[in-house]
């Protein structure tokens, strides 16, 4: 493991329409980490994995992935749920190779390589036995990994994912978790987007509080504090300790 | 507080004033100005048959533009004004003019005489295109005289020596147009023409009536129409086809019909000019010669 | 009384319904194949405005003498740039931008026909349809076409499948997604023109969207679903001008009601039974 971090921000400003989203972001996230990228709804999560990977430019800010300029061919991601198409008649091979276009470039066709690559990431991911299946026909959880899948198909060393867990029941939540922390032990830094505070509490070694501007990141035992909490959830929290757990109560 | 240039009991008086010199603008008509008396024709071929009536006493106008076809026409507010100010209109009528007749019927003024020559000749006529029989023609042409010297008294004298002129003429057409056709072997006298047109000019001289693409312009030819049409091409033996300069887009179909059996394509004029043909006299004598040429009694 | 085989063979003997069979199976085969993504990206409306769009450059070829396909081909390219900006910059709702760019394109070809110097040419023959007066030249021109339109689909197949299946992920692969939206609606819009002929304008959408829709309830993946819909594409052409021919009645209608009624009865097929027997569950929204 280098010195080298996964993931520089420094002093990152970004928004919309002269609406400032995310002001003075600034963090590091080191090489091998399972990191929670917490905050509430509209805190500015999407909009920094956005603009982390370059789709949404940044007003001011440098951003460097394992010390270099950020490629966001080289980032794996997995973008939020909604904005997916599921009436689309594709099976979840289909979507995994998805994930070796970047390396393609226009033109040029999957080839046997990519092929297998697609299947590695499905295998990764517990899903293999479904490659033929219509994405349709896959349960809320099944298609969850399929879409990490396609993120590992990338090879990617970093892996920034928007809200995994949204809609998943409580056994589904625990499988993809158990897949980050597998992915974690093989090396991979992950950077999860998520607004489920208690799992990132429990399951997760890094976080990064955000609410438009960083409350506070490092190592969860370290800055898991009721002061990091009020400042990032404001009125948002309702704060009930009960052995560590914390529940979030707009 | 901006200060107003009129107090506020000028105001009313001002727009008042304003309202009296609009009215006063539009009630001036553009007056008589003309040198002649105003016609208005609904065809090209009736203004050219009127205006041969009406020499320079008169200005006769056509409401559909030349090379337009008189069964497709969409009035116009041009063409709208035209009709309100004419005191002598002259239609076919029988479905020729479709809708613009209801605009013509709307919109004449309550003075003007409408003449429908159509109707007058021949009033349960099925194909309107009379004109094509220089015979019926002849009655257009009095008609138009007859209509003239109404609305113009004093020019009666005038427009009946032209007409009388015009007669001779019609009855020159009429002999050119039988030895046109004498020339043509009798088993070769048929017509396929693109629309249903040339009922009055195929009893006059003869010729066989094979079949029509359509029986109107608005019409769409359907597979089976073509099918049947093909068929009686075929066992009538019939020489060429016929297409008529208004009617490009039936025009291709029949075209690409007769290239298919090998048929030539020539022309025959119906309901409107061209550049190259623009009187009636012209168009009838080109039909002649087309008619000899191409159903095979030589040049 | 003709025997079964005589009465399938008879239209086929007459070079005229060769042409327009040609001409109306070229065209649904290309629109087919595009119009997959048009259903599957929900863009009907689009389908539909771009033909009318077209209209324009129709008019405006005639009044000026020009190649029709070819005025047509650039009012739709260039009324999909400006649905394209107008909706893109978040002024106005894409069903917004389109349906005003439409208009005004096709309220803009009505007054250039209007205007038209040249009485003797009939547009309404590119609004409806004239299968039965294509030339061998419009074959080759429709074929030249559409072979350059599935040329393209075929080469940036991968590209139109991320960008449709799910946009976001498309731009973080590396992908123009804009440009592949642009270059999809320039599709549309050559289908457009290939079709002007066959079906006219007003039914072009039908010829990119029912056979696709069809497809869509049978397909399980996206090649299966393109090779389905130009199969009822071709089946509607073949069928419909059965119809025409031996009923005298409008080619084009009968392609397109052709296409309409496999559609229902591969609904019917599918769902039927649930959808008549069945009330629909409350779903507690």
């Amino acid at each position: 493991m280098s010195g080298v971090p996964a993931l520089l921000v420094e002093d990152l400003w970004a928004g919309y329409d002269g609406h400032i989203a995310l002001e003075s972001v600034s963090f590091v996230i080191e090489e091998g980490c399972l990191a929670g990228l917490v905050g509430p709804n509209g805190s500015g999560k999407s909009t920094l994995l956005r603009a982390i990977l370059g789709l949404h430019r940044p007003w001011r800010g440098l951003v460097l992935v394992f010390g270099r300029p950020a490629d966001r061919r080289q980032m794996g991601y997995m973008p939020q749920v909604e904005v997916a198409d599921w009436a689309m008649p594709i099976t979840a091979l289909d979507v995994a190779l998805m994930g070796r276009y970047g390396r393609l470039g226009l033109l040029r066709r999957p080839g046997r390589r990519d092929r297998e690559k697609a299947m590695e990431a499905l295998d990764r991911v517990g899903m293999a036995h479904k490659a033929r299946c219509r994405l349709q026909e896959l349960s809320g959880g099944e298609q969850r990994r399929v879409l990490i899948a396609r993120a590992l198909a990338q090879e990617a060393r970093l892996l920034l994912l928007d809200e995994p867990f949204a809609g998943l029941d409580a056994p589904a939540q625990h499988e993809l978790l158990h897949l980050f922390q597998g992915l974690r032990g093989e090396g991979r830094t992950l950077l999860v987007a998520t607004h489920d505070l208690t799992c990132v509490a429990t399951h997760f070694d890094h976080a990064v509080f955000l609410n438009r501007r960083v409350v506070a990141f490092g190592p969860t035992g370290e800055v898991l504090n009721e002061d990091v909490l009020q400042k990032t959830f404001q009125r948002h929290l309702l704060l009930v300790r009960e052995g560590g757990i914390y529940a979030e109560h707009s | 507080m901006r200060s107003s240039a009129i107090s506020r009991g000028q105001a009313p008086l001002s727009y008042f004033v304003c309202l009296l010199m609009i009215l006063g603008i539009i009630s001036c008509r553009p007056g008589g100005g003309g040198d002649g008396l105003r016609v208005v024709a609904t065809t090209p071929i009736i203004a050219d048959l009127a205006q041969a009536v009406a020499g320079d006493r008169a200005d006769v106008i056509s409401l559909i533009p030349a090379g337009a076809d008189p069964h497709t026409f969409e009035m116009e507010p041009s063409v709208i004004r035209q009709v309100a100010k004419a005191r002598l209109i002259l239609a076919n009528g029988l479905g020729l003019e479709g809708h613009l007749m209801e605009g013509v019927m709307a919109n004449k003024a309550s003075d003007a005489i409408l003449v429908v020559l159509g109707e007058r000749l021949a009033p349960n006529a099925t194909d309107p295109h009379l004109w094509l029989d220089p015979s019926m023609a002849s009655g257009y042409v009095r008609e138009i005289a007859r209509a003239l010297a109404e609305v113009d008294p004093e020019g009666a004298p005038f427009y009946q020596e032209r007409e009388r002129a015009f007669q001779e003429r019609l009855q020159e057409l009429d002999r050119f147009l039988w030895e046109q056709v004498a020339a043509v072997p009798s088993e070769n006298r048929k017509l396929v023409a693109t629309h249903a047109a040339f009922h009055w000019l195929a009893q006059r001289y003869g010729l066989r009536e094979v079949g029509y693409l359509v029986t109107g312009p608005e019409e769409e030819p359907g597979a089976g129409t073509i099918a049947t049409l093909r068929e009686r091409i075929l066992t009538e033996m019939v020489p060429a086809v016929f297409v008529e300069p208004q009617l490009e887009a039936e025009d291709r179909v029949l075209a690409s019909l007769a290239s298919e059996l090998g048929l030539p394509v020539c022309t025959l004029y119906s309901d409107a000019f061209t550049k190259e043909v623009a009187s009636y006299l012209a168009m009838m004598e080109f039909n002649g010669r087309e008619l000899r040429r191409c159903l095979g009694g030589g040049r | 009384m003709l025997s079964i085989a005589d009465a399938l063979a008879e239209p086929w003997r007459l070079e005229f319904m060769q042409r327009a069979l040609l001409a109306t199976a070229l065209a649904s085969a290309t629109a087919s194949v595009v119009g997959c993504y048009v259903v599957l990206r929900g863009m009907a409306f689009l389908g539909d405005a771009l033909p009318h769009a077209a209209f324009s450059g129709v008019a405006a070829a005639f009044l000026l003498g020009g190649n029709v396909y070819l005025g047509g081909a650039v009012a739709a390219a260039l009324s999909s740039l400006l649905m394209g900006l107008l909706g893109r910059r978040g002024l106005l709702k894409h069903d917004t931008a389109v349906g005003v760019v439409l208009a005004m394109a096709f309220a803009l070809g009505l007054l250039l026909a209007s205007r038209r110097a040249n009485y003797a040419v009939n547009l309404s023959s590119f609004i409806f349809g004239s299968p039965l007066a294509v030339s061998w030249g419009d074959i080759w021109a429709v074929a030249a076409i559409g072979g350059g339109v599935l040329a393209l689909v075929a080469l940036f197949w991968k590209e139109l499948l991320v960008t449709t299946y799910d946009p976001a992920m498309a731009a973080a692969l590396g992908i123009p997604v804009a440009m592949v939206e642009q270059g999809l609606m320039l599709a549309v819009a050559l289908c457009a023109v290939v079709a002007l002929k066959a079906v006219g304008i007003v039914l072009v959408m039908a010829l990119l969207v029912v056979p696709a829709a069809t497809a869509q309830l049978l397909a399980r993946s996206l090649p299966a679903m393109m090779a389905m819909a130009v199969g009822v594409g071709l089946l509607s052409s073949l069928l419909g001008l059965y119809t025409a021919y031996y009923a005298d009645v409008s080619p084009s209608a009968s392609v397109v009601l052709t296409a309409a009624a496999l559609f229902f009865l591969v609904l019917l097929g599918r769902r039927g039974p649930r959808l008549l027997l069945r009330r629909a569950p409350w779903t507690g929204r």
